[in-house]
């Protein structure tokens, strides 16, 4: 009877102290929820560009990007050629800047060709944290290159020759924290090519990012042209990318020559997968010029 | 045999007084304050970079009838100006999609005279959490109660590194393993319905 008598007042002491408890800490901590703003999924890609190809990555407003863009000769070269370092070197200078979060606008310099472009980017849409609201990134660009290299062709050569022109549709999704995917459609056009050569070329941007460490990340990329060039290769690239903060690194290696991206679709003359690649660095230093707080 | 009856009749008893418990703190002692907009602010100061961070989406509560206290903050609308250094912030340093809020609650410590317009020196103590790393810390303010409202402001410092916190070795922007942190906040009496 005692054992009963004990257990019963236990019961009801627990119960009551466990009610008290209860309204006492459903008042006491508040159940967190997001604020009622805006959450947009930021860094899918750290670089405007994710390899060579342009990325749906936006340059945030008053923000200026100076990239180089380096690759060196075949690594296949050997010794001879110090695995590619002595030739068949490429660079371009660029300079990029943030009009609006979603629209920036930039010029740069190709060695190769003498190509001097301009070109711009505008996000069309944002992927949002909460899905319904933003499933991806959507952003488009366009390039428009002029080759200044005095006399590639026989006959007159005029400025409308020199021009070529590049439309491309970005639009990735950041799936976790490390994966971020993007397909790319991409136009290209040359006023005047080689005879066999295509005046319109079309490709596909695929890409794909893991994030290794909280600023590092291993890049990939490939580029199917539909209507390729006579003894061309599409474009394979495999990059490591360092991030600081102020700067983003790419260490890569791929079988293009070119960092413009009719230039990409145009001409890849090498066979990645026959061993015919080079290496290749992306330095991108963003400066901004804005600094307080909303 | 009849003491188990009256242990019943304490235990409804008990009952129906714990039951009057949970309807007080509503119907009588109507001293909840609330707000969705106090303002925090993150203060990092290092060698040649000093940089400050904002919301003004903090939401709070302080039950005067049970001393309880309780912040949070949606941490994605820190702002410093400077979008990518939110960026770097919220993803390097915060990781805010797997730890979206800092979070406080706890209870007040020190003696606060509602019927005073002053402004009154306070202690909370409580469980402070950001990054997924939860300390209870103790935490000085001011307080005033005004009307239907109550203003509040505190300061304090946290070390990025009790908070399992760590900055890149290779980041080359500069941030001080001490962060000021502030809030100030009015908040406003509510009813439980509202």
């Amino acid at each position: 009877m005692k054992a009963i008598e004990s257990h019963l007042k236990k019961s009801v002491l627990a119960l009551t102290v466990g009610f008290l408890a209860l309204a006492g800490s459903a008042k006491a901590q508040l159940k967190p929820h997001l604020a009622d703003v805006e959450h947009p999924v930021k860094a899918t890609f750290k670089a405007p560009t994710v390899i060579l190809t342009n990325s749906v990555k936006n340059l945030y407003k008053n923000t200026l990007n100076m990239s180089i863009y380096h690759t060196f000769g075949l690594v296949s070269s050997g010794i001879n050629g110090f695995y590619g370092l002595d030739t068949g070197a490429n660079i371009r200078l660029g300079l990029d800047y943030g009009i609006t979060d979603r629209f920036s606008v930039g010029i740069g310099r190709v060695r190769l060709g003498k190509i001097v472009d301009g070109r711009f980017k505008y996000t069309v849409l944002q992927q949002m944290r909460d899905d319904s609201k933003g499933p991806l990134t959507l952003s488009v660009s366009g390039d428009l290159g002029i080759t200044t290299v005095q006399q590639p062709f026989s006959g007159s050569y005029t400025v409308g020759d020199r021009m070529n022109y590049m439309l491309q549709a970005m639009a990735a999704r950041k799936f976790s924290d490390k994966i971020s995917l993007q397909l790319s459609p991409i136009f290209a056009h040359y006023n005047r090519v080689y005879p066999g050569e295509h005046n319109n070329l079309f490709g596909l941007g695929l890409d794909g990012r893991i994030k290794l460490s909280g600023h590092t990340a291993l890049a990939l990329e490939y580029i199917p042209v539909f209507n390729k060039n006579p003894n061309t290769y599409n474009t394979v690239a495999v990059a490591f990318n360092l991030e600081t903060g102020g700067h983003v690194f790419q260490l890569f290696f791929t079988n293009s020559q070119s960092f413009d991206q009719q230039g990409l679709l145009r001409n890849t003359h090498n066979d990645f997968w026959a061993g015919d690649f080079r290496f290749g660095f992306n330095i991108n230093r963003i400066f901004w010029f804005n600094g307080k707080p909303k | 045999m009849k003491s188990v009856f009256k242990i019943i009749k304490h235990g409804i008893i008990f009952f129906i007084v714990g039951l009057m418990f949970l309807a007080l703190p509503d119907s009588m002692l109507a001293q909840v304050y609330k707000t969705k907009h106090g303002k925090a602010i993150v203060h990092s100061e290092a060698t040649l970079e000093n940089f400050t961070g904002k919301s003004n989406y903090l939401v709070g509560q302080i039950n005067l009838a049970d001393s309880t206290v309780s912040f949070y903050l949606d941490l994605s609308t820190l702002s410093t100006g400077v979008e990518l250094r939110d960026e770097h912030m919220q993803e390097e340093f915060l990781e805010t999609n797997k730890y979206p809020f800092a979070q406080f609650s706890g209870k007040l410590v020190s003696p606060f005279n509602p019927v005073s317009k002053d402004t009154q020196q306070v202690e909370v103590k409580g469980r402070f959490k950001v990054h997924g790393v939860s300390k209870t810390i103790t935490i000085s303010g001011q307080m005033a109660h005004e009307g239907n409202h109550l203003f509040v402001h505190a300061d304090w410092e946290l070390q990025l590194p009790d908070y399992n916190i760590k900055i890149p070795q290779v980041l080359f922007m500069k941030v001080s393993k001490t962060q000021q942190l502030s809030i100030t906040a009015t908040l406003d009496e509510k009813n439980k319905n509202s």
